[in-house]
Protein backbone atom coordinates (compact mmCIF):
# COMPACT_ATOMS: atom_id res chain seq x y z
CA UNK A 1 0.00 0.00 0.00
CA UNK A 2 1.39 3.48 -0.73
CA UNK A 3 2.22 5.51 2.12
CA UNK A 4 1.83 8.68 0.22
CA UNK A 5 -1.82 7.93 -0.54
CA UNK A 6 -2.27 6.60 2.88
CA UNK A 7 -0.62 10.31 4.02
CA UNK A 8 -3.20 12.08 1.89
CA UNK A 9 -6.21 9.98 3.60
CA UNK A 10 -4.53 11.09 7.43
CA UNK A 11 -4.78 14.59 6.36
CA UNK A 12 -8.17 14.59 4.99
CA UNK A 13 -9.24 13.54 7.97
CA UNK A 14 -7.15 15.92 10.16
CA UNK A 15 -8.32 18.69 7.82
CA UNK A 16 -12.74 17.68 8.29
CA UNK A 17 -12.07 17.09 11.69
CA UNK A 18 -10.64 20.45 12.52
CA UNK A 19 -12.46 22.26 9.75
CA UNK A 20 -14.19 25.67 10.56
CA UNK A 21 -17.69 25.36 10.41
CA UNK A 22 -17.88 29.57 9.19
CA UNK A 23 -16.10 28.57 6.01
CA UNK A 24 -17.61 24.67 5.74
CA UNK A 25 -21.32 23.84 6.65
CA UNK A 26 -21.44 21.06 9.21
CA UNK A 27 -23.35 19.25 7.31
CA UNK A 28 -20.62 19.09 4.34
CA UNK A 29 -18.03 18.42 6.54
CA UNK A 30 -19.95 15.14 8.18
CA UNK A 31 -21.16 14.33 4.65
CA UNK A 32 -17.08 13.45 3.84
CA UNK A 33 -16.25 12.43 6.52
CA UNK A 34 -18.85 9.43 6.14
CA UNK A 35 -17.66 9.06 2.51
CA UNK A 36 -14.26 8.40 3.96
CA UNK A 37 -15.66 5.54 5.79
CA UNK A 38 -18.03 4.32 3.31
CA UNK A 39 -14.76 3.90 0.88
CA UNK A 40 -12.17 2.92 3.68
CA UNK A 41 -14.42 -0.16 4.71
CA UNK A 42 -14.10 -1.23 0.46
CA UNK A 43 -10.38 -2.35 1.95
CA UNK A 44 -10.08 -6.05 2.08
CA UNK A 45 -8.95 -7.23 5.32
CA UNK A 46 -5.22 -7.34 4.36
CA UNK A 47 -5.49 -4.20 3.03
CA UNK A 48 -6.91 -2.86 5.80
CA UNK A 49 -4.46 -3.97 8.31
CA UNK A 50 -1.46 -2.33 6.07
CA UNK A 51 -3.83 1.01 6.29
CA UNK A 52 -4.17 0.52 9.91
CA UNK A 53 -0.31 0.08 10.21
CA UNK A 54 1.12 3.18 8.21
CA UNK A 55 -1.56 5.07 9.74
CA UNK A 56 -0.51 4.42 12.95
CA UNK A 57 2.92 5.34 12.22
CA UNK A 58 1.91 8.59 10.44
CA UNK A 59 -0.36 9.43 13.72
CA UNK A 60 3.18 8.70 15.50
CA UNK A 61 5.00 11.21 13.40
CA UNK A 62 2.59 14.38 14.32
CA UNK A 63 4.11 17.11 15.79
CA UNK A 64 0.80 18.30 17.10
CA UNK A 65 -0.90 16.11 19.63
CA UNK A 66 -4.28 17.68 18.67
CA UNK A 67 -3.32 16.12 14.70
CA UNK A 68 -2.29 13.27 16.47
CA UNK A 69 -4.72 12.25 18.52
CA UNK A 70 -7.38 12.63 15.34
CA UNK A 71 -5.22 9.95 13.90
CA UNK A 72 -4.77 7.86 16.55
CA UNK A 73 -8.84 7.63 16.91
CA UNK A 74 -9.60 7.82 12.99
CA UNK A 75 -9.74 3.99 13.01
CA UNK A 76 -12.51 3.33 16.12
CA UNK A 77 -14.06 6.73 14.54
CA UNK A 78 -14.29 5.08 11.33
CA UNK A 79 -15.79 1.14 12.50
CA UNK A 80 -12.58 0.11 10.63
CA UNK A 81 -11.42 -1.97 14.44
CA UNK B 1 -45.71 47.57 51.75
CA UNK B 2 -45.60 43.44 50.65
CA UNK B 3 -44.12 42.57 47.42
CA UNK B 4 -44.94 39.10 45.56
CA UNK B 5 -43.69 37.29 42.58
CA UNK B 6 -45.86 35.61 40.38
CA UNK B 7 -45.82 32.59 42.22
CA UNK B 8 -47.18 33.79 45.23
CA UNK B 9 -44.24 34.53 47.61
CA UNK B 10 -43.77 37.47 49.52
CA UNK B 11 -40.32 38.29 48.58
CA UNK B 12 -37.91 41.10 49.30
CA UNK B 13 -37.88 43.93 47.05
CA UNK B 14 -34.32 44.74 47.11
CA UNK B 15 -33.25 41.51 46.85
CA UNK B 16 -30.06 40.90 45.20
CA UNK B 17 -30.90 38.84 41.87
CA UNK B 18 -27.86 36.61 42.52
CA UNK B 19 -28.43 36.02 45.93
CA UNK B 20 -32.21 34.87 45.25
CA UNK B 21 -31.32 32.63 42.19
CA UNK B 22 -28.71 30.48 44.33
CA UNK B 23 -31.63 30.70 47.04
CA UNK B 24 -34.40 29.23 45.06
CA UNK B 25 -31.97 27.29 42.91
CA UNK B 26 -31.82 24.78 46.13
CA UNK B 27 -35.15 23.58 45.61
CA UNK B 28 -35.83 24.25 42.41
CA UNK B 29 -36.28 21.12 40.10
CA UNK B 30 -34.05 20.48 37.23
CA UNK B 31 -35.49 21.97 33.83
CA UNK B 32 -36.57 18.99 31.70
CA UNK B 33 -35.78 21.21 28.14
CA UNK B 34 -34.62 24.63 27.33
CA UNK B 35 -36.58 26.71 24.89
CA UNK B 36 -35.15 29.78 23.65
CA UNK B 37 -34.93 31.79 26.43
CA UNK B 38 -36.93 29.84 28.67
CA UNK B 39 -36.67 26.81 30.79
CA UNK B 40 -39.48 24.37 30.87
CA UNK B 41 -40.23 22.38 33.85
CA UNK B 42 -42.55 19.50 34.82
CA UNK B 43 -45.97 20.23 37.22
CA UNK B 44 -47.04 17.24 38.94
CA UNK B 45 -50.40 16.58 41.28
CA UNK B 46 -50.12 15.49 44.71
CA UNK B 47 -50.04 11.58 43.28
CA UNK B 48 -46.81 12.54 41.27
CA UNK B 49 -48.35 12.40 37.92
CA UNK B 50 -47.19 15.20 35.44
CA UNK B 51 -50.46 17.34 34.98
CA UNK B 52 -48.37 19.62 32.72
CA UNK B 53 -45.67 21.75 31.98
CA UNK B 54 -44.12 25.76 33.02
CA UNK B 55 -41.91 27.45 30.81
CA UNK B 56 -40.06 30.20 32.85
CA UNK B 57 -37.14 32.42 31.86
CA UNK B 58 -34.51 31.61 33.81
CA UNK B 59 -32.24 34.94 32.22
CA UNK B 60 -34.20 37.24 33.76
CA UNK B 61 -33.68 36.00 37.35
CA UNK B 62 -36.59 36.54 38.54
CA UNK B 63 -38.94 33.50 37.68
CA UNK B 64 -41.29 36.62 36.45
CA UNK B 65 -42.19 35.71 32.92
CA UNK B 66 -43.81 32.30 32.55
CA UNK B 67 -46.12 30.53 30.98
CA UNK B 68 -48.50 27.43 31.99
CA UNK B 69 -48.69 24.66 29.40
CA UNK B 70 -51.48 22.11 29.76
CA UNK B 71 -50.50 19.70 27.30
CA UNK B 72 -47.74 18.21 25.11
CA UNK B 73 -49.69 19.98 21.96
CA UNK B 74 -49.15 23.26 24.22
CA UNK B 75 -45.39 22.82 24.99
CA UNK B 76 -45.05 21.90 20.62
CA UNK B 77 -46.75 25.11 20.17
CA UNK B 78 -44.73 26.82 22.70
CA UNK B 79 -41.06 25.54 21.43
CA UNK B 80 -42.45 26.39 17.89
CA UNK B 81 -43.82 29.87 18.29
CA UNK B 82 -40.92 30.50 21.07
CA UNK B 83 -39.86 33.89 19.17
CA UNK B 84 -43.50 35.65 20.23
CA UNK B 85 -43.24 35.25 23.76
CA UNK B 86 -39.66 36.30 24.52
CA UNK B 87 -36.98 37.16 21.46
CA UNK B 88 -33.30 36.37 23.26
CA UNK B 89 -32.76 40.23 22.38
CA UNK B 90 -35.37 41.24 24.59
CA UNK B 91 -34.79 39.05 27.23
CA UNK B 92 -31.10 40.50 27.07
CA UNK B 93 -32.68 44.08 27.30
CA UNK B 94 -34.71 42.72 30.51
CA UNK B 95 -31.15 41.17 32.11
CA UNK B 96 -29.79 44.79 31.87
CA UNK B 97 -32.83 46.23 33.51
CA UNK B 98 -31.77 43.66 36.74
CA UNK B 99 -29.65 46.33 37.92
CA UNK B 100 -32.60 47.78 38.95
CA UNK B 101 -34.05 44.60 40.56
CA UNK B 102 -36.82 46.76 42.66
CA UNK B 103 -38.50 47.86 39.23
CA UNK B 104 -38.84 44.19 38.32
CA UNK B 105 -40.61 43.28 42.03
CA UNK B 106 -42.84 46.28 41.57
CA UNK B 107 -43.68 45.35 38.31
CA UNK B 108 -44.66 41.33 39.07
CA UNK B 109 -46.01 42.94 42.26
CA UNK B 110 -48.64 45.29 39.95
CA UNK B 111 -49.26 42.30 37.98
CA UNK B 112 -50.32 40.39 40.77
CA UNK B 113 -52.34 42.75 42.39
CA UNK B 114 -54.04 43.30 38.86
CA UNK B 115 -55.16 39.67 38.90
CA UNK B 116 -56.02 39.51 41.95
CA UNK B 117 -58.58 42.59 40.91
CA UNK B 118 -56.90 45.23 43.50
CA UNK B 119 -56.94 47.64 40.71
CA UNK B 120 -56.03 50.66 42.71
CA UNK B 121 -53.26 48.83 44.40
CA UNK B 122 -51.98 48.42 40.72
CA UNK B 123 -52.50 51.64 39.40
CA UNK B 124 -50.28 52.90 42.30
CA UNK B 125 -48.05 50.23 41.77
CA UNK B 126 -47.24 50.96 38.04
CA UNK B 127 -46.95 54.66 38.94
CA UNK B 128 -44.18 53.93 41.69
CA UNK B 129 -42.85 52.24 38.41
CA UNK B 130 -42.72 55.46 36.26
CA UNK B 131 -41.29 57.72 39.09
CA UNK B 132 -38.49 54.80 39.53
CA UNK B 133 -38.24 53.80 35.53
CA UNK B 134 -37.46 57.86 34.59
CA UNK B 135 -34.25 58.06 36.99
CA UNK B 136 -32.99 55.25 34.67
CA UNK B 137 -31.82 55.44 30.75
CA UNK B 138 -33.43 51.75 30.26
CA UNK B 139 -36.98 53.68 31.84
CA UNK B 140 -38.78 52.86 29.14
CA UNK B 141 -38.09 48.85 29.35
CA UNK B 142 -39.77 48.73 32.52
CA UNK B 143 -42.11 51.64 33.02
CA UNK B 144 -43.94 50.57 29.39
CA UNK B 145 -44.93 47.16 29.71
CA UNK B 146 -45.79 47.83 33.71
CA UNK B 147 -47.89 50.22 32.03
CA UNK B 148 -49.29 47.62 29.14
CA UNK B 149 -49.55 44.54 31.30
CA UNK B 150 -53.09 45.23 32.89
CA UNK B 151 -54.57 45.88 29.81
CA UNK B 152 -53.15 43.85 27.10
CA UNK B 153 -52.83 40.73 29.49
CA UNK B 154 -49.54 39.01 30.84
CA UNK B 155 -48.18 38.04 27.46
CA UNK B 156 -45.69 40.26 27.99
CA UNK B 157 -44.52 39.60 31.23
CA UNK B 158 -46.17 37.41 34.17
CA UNK B 159 -47.97 34.24 33.92
CA UNK B 160 -50.01 33.23 31.04
CA UNK B 161 -51.49 29.77 30.05
CA UNK B 162 -50.47 28.64 25.70
CA UNK B 163 -53.79 26.95 24.54
CA UNK B 164 -54.51 25.09 21.20
CA UNK B 165 -52.57 24.55 17.91
CA UNK B 166 -52.77 28.28 17.67
CA UNK B 167 -50.64 29.00 20.89
CA UNK B 168 -53.52 31.14 21.89
CA UNK B 169 -52.53 33.16 25.10
CA UNK B 170 -55.05 33.64 28.23
CA UNK B 171 -53.98 34.75 31.53
CA UNK B 172 -53.44 32.44 34.43
CA UNK B 173 -56.64 32.14 36.44
CA UNK B 174 -54.78 32.64 39.75
CA UNK B 175 -51.00 32.95 39.25
CA UNK B 176 -50.35 34.68 42.55
CA UNK B 177 -52.48 32.15 44.51
CA UNK B 178 -51.60 28.95 43.21
CA UNK B 179 -48.07 28.46 42.42
CA UNK B 180 -47.95 25.78 40.09
CA UNK B 181 -46.33 22.70 41.16
CA UNK B 182 -43.21 21.53 39.78
CA UNK B 183 -40.92 18.22 39.81
CA UNK B 184 -38.06 17.38 38.46
CA UNK B 185 -39.42 13.74 37.57
CA UNK B 186 -39.26 13.59 33.99
CA UNK B 187 -35.80 14.97 34.82
CA UNK B 188 -34.80 12.32 36.91
CA UNK B 189 -35.62 9.41 34.50
CA UNK B 190 -38.57 8.23 35.20
CA UNK B 191 -41.47 8.35 31.97
CA UNK B 192 -43.44 11.37 32.59
CA UNK B 193 -47.00 10.47 31.96
CA UNK B 194 -49.00 12.89 29.81
CA UNK B 195 -52.26 14.60 30.25
CA UNK B 196 -55.23 12.70 29.26
CA UNK B 197 -55.89 14.90 26.23
CA UNK B 198 -52.48 14.65 25.18
CA UNK B 199 -50.59 13.40 21.57
CA UNK B 200 -48.42 10.27 21.94
CA UNK B 201 -45.12 11.05 23.75
CA UNK B 202 -42.48 8.99 22.02
CA UNK B 203 -40.26 6.13 23.81
CA UNK B 204 -37.55 7.04 26.49
CA UNK B 205 -37.35 8.52 29.38
CA UNK B 206 -36.02 11.42 30.64
CA UNK B 207 -35.46 13.20 27.70
CA UNK B 208 -35.22 16.47 27.62
CA UNK B 209 -36.32 16.11 23.71
CA UNK B 210 -39.15 13.71 24.02
CA UNK B 211 -41.92 15.28 23.93
CA UNK B 212 -43.83 15.24 20.49
CA UNK B 213 -46.99 16.59 19.26
CA UNK B 214 -48.91 14.69 16.45
CA UNK B 215 -50.69 18.02 15.29
CA UNK B 216 -47.14 19.03 14.41
CA UNK B 217 -46.55 18.26 9.96
CA UNK B 218 -42.51 18.18 9.43
CA UNK B 219 -43.61 19.81 5.94
CA UNK B 220 -45.01 22.58 7.68
CA UNK B 221 -41.69 23.27 9.68
CA UNK B 222 -38.80 22.96 7.16
CA UNK B 223 -37.25 25.19 4.21
CA UNK B 224 -35.79 23.14 1.16
CA UNK B 225 -32.65 24.50 0.18
CA UNK B 226 -30.11 24.06 -2.52
CA UNK B 227 -27.00 21.99 -2.31
CA UNK B 228 -24.28 20.50 -4.29
CA UNK B 229 -23.82 21.35 -8.20
CA UNK B 230 -25.78 21.30 -11.11
CA UNK B 231 -25.91 17.75 -11.72
CA UNK B 232 -27.12 18.53 -15.43
CA UNK B 233 -23.66 20.47 -15.90
CA UNK B 234 -21.94 17.00 -14.43
CA UNK B 235 -21.28 19.12 -11.47
CA UNK B 236 -20.18 16.78 -8.21
CA UNK B 237 -23.02 16.44 -5.81
CA UNK B 238 -20.20 16.36 -2.73
CA UNK B 239 -20.22 12.93 -2.34
CA UNK B 240 -19.35 9.30 -3.94
CA UNK B 241 -21.89 8.30 -6.56
CA UNK B 242 -22.72 5.14 -4.33
CA UNK B 243 -23.33 7.77 -1.38
CA UNK B 244 -25.05 10.05 -3.76
CA UNK B 245 -27.66 7.15 -5.11
CA UNK B 246 -28.41 5.87 -1.11
CA UNK B 247 -29.10 9.73 -0.14
CA UNK B 248 -31.38 10.78 -3.30
CA UNK B 249 -33.28 7.71 -2.57
CA UNK B 250 -34.10 9.19 1.10
CA UNK B 251 -38.02 9.66 1.36
CA UNK B 252 -39.33 12.90 0.00
CA UNK B 253 -35.71 13.94 -1.29
CA UNK B 254 -36.46 16.30 -3.97
CA UNK B 255 -33.91 18.49 -6.26
CA UNK B 256 -34.76 22.25 -7.74
CA UNK B 257 -35.54 21.30 -11.26
CA UNK B 258 -34.10 25.04 -12.44
CA UNK B 259 -30.96 24.89 -10.71
CA UNK B 260 -30.49 21.17 -11.38
CA UNK B 261 -29.15 20.82 -7.90
CA UNK B 262 -30.32 18.17 -4.97
CA UNK B 263 -32.64 19.96 -2.00
CA UNK B 264 -32.24 18.89 1.40
CA UNK B 265 -35.04 20.18 4.30
CA UNK B 266 -33.73 22.83 7.10
CA UNK B 267 -35.16 23.17 10.11
CA UNK B 268 -34.40 26.32 12.36
CA UNK B 269 -33.99 26.11 15.88
CA UNK B 270 -32.79 28.09 18.85
CA UNK B 271 -29.11 27.29 19.91
CA UNK B 272 -28.02 27.06 23.45
CA UNK B 273 -26.88 30.86 23.18
CA UNK B 274 -30.38 31.92 22.03
CA UNK B 275 -28.93 32.66 18.66
CA UNK B 276 -31.35 31.79 15.74
CA UNK B 277 -29.50 28.19 13.79
CA UNK B 278 -29.97 26.11 10.81
CA UNK B 279 -29.67 22.13 10.51
CA UNK B 280 -29.87 20.05 7.27
CA UNK B 281 -31.68 16.34 6.35
CA UNK B 282 -32.22 14.47 3.56
CA UNK B 283 -35.39 14.08 2.95
CA UNK B 284 -39.22 13.94 4.71
CA UNK B 285 -41.47 11.37 5.49
CA UNK B 286 -44.52 12.40 7.44
CA UNK B 287 -43.66 13.61 10.47
CA UNK B 288 -40.12 12.29 9.98
CA UNK B 289 -36.78 14.03 8.96
CA UNK B 290 -35.05 11.30 7.22
CA UNK B 291 -30.88 11.20 7.46
CA UNK B 292 -28.68 8.95 4.99
CA UNK B 293 -25.65 7.74 5.98
CA UNK B 294 -24.19 5.42 4.19
CA UNK B 295 -21.42 4.72 6.97
CA UNK B 296 -21.23 6.35 10.44
CA UNK B 297 -18.26 8.82 11.62
CA UNK B 298 -18.04 9.06 15.28
CA UNK B 299 -16.09 11.92 15.66
CA UNK B 300 -16.11 15.07 16.87
CA UNK B 301 -18.47 16.85 13.50
CA UNK B 302 -20.87 14.13 13.57
CA UNK B 303 -21.67 14.80 17.56
CA UNK B 304 -22.21 18.01 17.00
CA UNK B 305 -24.79 17.74 13.44
CA UNK B 306 -26.70 14.36 15.89
CA UNK B 307 -26.69 17.20 18.86
CA UNK B 308 -28.29 20.11 16.31
CA UNK B 309 -30.47 18.04 14.74
CA UNK B 310 -31.37 16.55 17.90
CA UNK B 311 -32.38 20.19 19.16
CA UNK B 312 -33.95 20.98 15.95
CA UNK B 313 -36.48 18.30 16.25
CA UNK B 314 -37.01 18.93 19.65
CA UNK B 315 -38.20 22.00 19.41
CA UNK B 316 -40.31 21.69 16.53
CA UNK B 317 -42.30 19.12 17.83
CA UNK B 318 -40.44 16.65 15.15
CA UNK B 319 -38.79 13.20 15.15
CA UNK B 320 -35.48 11.93 13.15
CA UNK B 321 -34.60 8.71 11.61
CA UNK B 322 -30.84 8.02 10.49
CA UNK B 323 -31.08 5.58 7.79
CA UNK B 324 -28.11 3.48 7.38
CA UNK B 325 -27.31 0.64 5.16
CA UNK B 326 -26.60 -2.24 7.63
CA UNK B 327 -26.26 -3.54 11.18
CA UNK B 328 -22.72 -2.72 11.79
CA UNK B 329 -23.49 1.01 10.70
CA UNK B 330 -26.54 1.14 13.18
CA UNK B 331 -24.90 -0.44 16.13
CA UNK B 332 -22.46 2.42 15.94
CA UNK B 333 -25.38 4.89 15.15
CA UNK B 334 -26.65 4.30 18.35
CA UNK B 335 -24.14 3.56 20.68
CA UNK B 336 -23.16 7.54 19.28
CA UNK B 337 -26.77 8.28 20.46
CA UNK B 338 -26.31 6.92 23.71
CA UNK B 339 -23.49 8.46 24.28
CA UNK B 340 -24.74 12.05 23.52
CA UNK B 341 -27.65 11.50 25.65
CA UNK B 342 -29.90 12.08 22.34
CA UNK B 343 -33.14 9.90 22.24
CA UNK B 344 -35.35 11.58 19.89
CA UNK B 345 -33.79 10.30 16.71
CA UNK B 346 -34.17 6.60 15.67
CA UNK B 347 -31.54 4.51 13.90
CA UNK B 348 -33.22 2.34 10.90
CA UNK B 349 -30.97 0.01 8.71
CA UNK B 350 -32.26 0.26 4.84
CA UNK B 351 -30.52 -1.68 2.63
CA UNK B 352 -28.91 0.19 -0.66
Amino acid sequence: MNRVLIEIVAHLAIFLEQADQDNFSLEQIVRQQEDMVFRLKKLNAGERSEFLRLLKEIASGQESQENRDILERFPEDAGLL
Amino acid sequence: MTFTDAWGEEIDPFYRTKHQLETMGATRPKPVEKVGAFVIRARVNDKGEVIGYVAASDRTGQWMDYYLLDTTIDLANFRKNVARFASSKLMGRIEQTQQKPEWMREFAYSAVMFWRGHLKETMRSVGRQWISALEDPLWWMSAAPATLTPFVGPASVGGAVIDGEGGEIRPVANPAGEAPATSDVAAEGSAPQSPGNSPRVSEGAGSSREYISNETTAEASIRWVDEGGDMRAAKSAGMSDEAYAYQSSTPGARSNAIAGRSQAPEVQYVDANGNEAKVKFDGIEGNKLVDRKLGVHMGSKTRLLAERQSAALAQNGLEGVWEVPDATEAARARKLFAQEGIRNIRVEVVKR
